[in-house]
């Protein structure tokens, strides 16, 4: 395939005060504890069908910089219009802190505490009041033009098997090397999928600082497995074919292309400037076991953290994972799943498999699909409104303790 | 494009074929530019060994050692646990 044309007019977008802008216009309703959870689904069930409301949060009653930065990464996120925090009134994490955030973005905001408002049903009223508030200060229609610059693009991949080696991740390593080219930015989560690779990674670092970066990143993740005795590999990889967690990682790695890797990206960290990026999932400090899930829809809320518009998910055995915000592209190379997971798989590059397509016209077809989402068509997760997950990290921490830990 | 192969070496340094379609026992099919005879049926998505193995050895898929071997595997034959160990996993440091 020929190198993408920069000045491709891709769609159009909504502007922002600062960063890329949003593919989408969404109001995002955030709780800051588990307690205030069932009111922020009520509400957003009230929504559902205009698609324009999604909701995630925090669940434990735990504060650490982890958490604080992924929460201020989502209300900075370019596809999020407008904020509705819903607190319990008693929590750790404070509403007031995030509203700080929403207001230092310049994008409308609202909030309410359960305690304050009289309880679950009173609550749900005045939320369902507030978002209909804020759905009217959405601006409607886009006004920005996008190009590929302003696309930052995350990969995962989950349930894989071998087709995701032989097709799927390197068609979105390919499509992430042209984007890249075009002036773009690439994302993946996954660390824990590298074991086996240090030197591989280490030899694709654009600099010194990348190297250095990466080579503590790959020692800190290789640690926490080996304590933890988790390794990302499970009976479906197995059975699918796959081995060990080394073949397992040299599959998954493709989906960062070849080219240089720009760094090491912290969890909230937006990846500001154009390159391939790597999020570091595991916090510097100590972490509890629970602070590593691993989950799928976990990791590509980390890509959607890092400012991610749109994830690309590659399948083997099948997905239905999604996430708030950002729509997910699921990609499979396997004929038996995309037929037998129709409900939820949105491209097929089961021909490359079967040897009846090349790669280059799949990835053409790709670089289609990609501005199709971008200009507004839906995937299947955005349909369904699937959202499989919240932030994951609970332990709790002093801030001192974690400025001096976290870097 | 040519015809559908049965299996496919994804990289020149690999030192084992994945199969595209269940392979069967007794058959030949073309790897590269030799043929390798299947030494037992062996399931598509899994791996067949296209040199003699023996324990110690590293199995190399798209070009990186993907797993290290523990007991001798024949020319055809399948690559996987427990035949084959993870090398990063087991280490002290």
């Amino acid at each position: 395939m020929n190198r993408l044309d920069p000045d491709r007019l891709l769609g159009r977008g909504y502007s922002r005060a600062s960063g890329r802008p949003g593919i989408r216009n969404k109001l995002l309703i955030l709780y800051t504890v588990e307690c205030s959870k069932h009111v922020c689904l009520r509400i957003e069930e009230q929504f559902r069908a205009g698609r324009q409301v999604d909701c995630v949060g925090n669940e434990a009653c735990a504060k650490n910089s982890v958490v604080l930065r992924e929460l201020s990464a989502l209300i900075r996120h370019p596809n999020t219009g407008a904020v509705l925090v819903v607190g319990m009134g008693c929590e750790e994490i404070r509403v007031q802190e995030l509203l700080v955030v929403c207001e230092a973005v310049g994008k409308p905001w609202r909030s309410l505490q359960v305690q304050d408002a009289g309880g679950t049903e009173s609550s749900i009223a005045a939320g369902i009041r507030l978002a209909e508030e804020l759905l009217s200060e959405l601006r409607h229609e886009p006004d920005i033009d996008l190009f590929w610059r302003d696309l930052c693009v995350g990969a995962e991949c989950g349930s894989s098997d071998f087709s995701s080696t032989i097709a799927a991740n390197p068609l979105v390593g390919a499509f992430m090397d042209h984007l890249v080219a075009a002036g773009g930015t690439g994302v993946i989560s996954e660390m824990a999928e590298t074991v086996g690779l240090r030197n591989a990674i280490l030899a694709r670092a654009v600099n010194e600082h990348a190297a250095r970066d990466l080579a503590l990143t790959y020692d800190k993740m290789l640690a926490y497995c080996k304590k933890t005795g988790r390794f990302s590999i499970s009976p479906g990889n197995y059975l699918g074919g796959l081995s060990t967690i080394e073949e397992k990682s040299a599959g998954a790695f493709i989906k960062s292309g070849h080219g240089p890797l720009s760094g090491i990206l912290k969890l909230g960290q937006n990846a500001a400037d154009s390159g391939m990026w790597i999020v570091d999932e595991f916090p510097d400090f100590l972490p509890s076991p629970d602070s590593f899930r691993g989950g799928d829809a976990s990791s590509m809320l980390h890509l959607a953290a890092a400012g991610c518009q749109l994830v690309l998910l590659t399948t083997g055995r099948g997905h239905v994972a999604g996430i708030p915000l950002s729509p997910v592209i699921k990609i499979t190379g396997n004929r038996e799943t995309f037929h037998r997971m129709k409900d939820d798989t949105d491209f097929d590059v089961s021909p490359v498999t079967e040897g009846e397509e090349s790669p280059e016209s799949a990835l053409q077809r790709l670089v289609e699909q990609v501005c199709a989402t971008v200009s507004g068509t839906q995937t299947f997760s955005e349909q369904y409104g699937v959202n499989l997950c919240s932030i994951p990290f609970s332990d709790q921490l002093e801030d001192r303790v974690i400025e001096r830990l976290y870097y | 494009m040519s015809e559908k192969a049965a299996c496919i070496r994804l990289t020149p340094a690999d030192n084992c074929a994945v199969a595209l379609e269940n392979l069967k026992k007794g058959r030949s099919y073309p790897v590269g530019n030799r043929t390798v005879i299947c030494g037992q049926d062996i399931e598509r998505g899994h791996k067949m060994a296209l040199v003699d193995l023996s324990a110690g050895d590293f199995v190399v898929k798209c070009g990186y050692a993907i797993g290290r071997v523990i007991c001798p595997i024949r020319e055809g034959c399948l690559i996987h646990v427990p035949d084959i160990e993870s090398f990063t996993e087991n280490t002290l440091i």
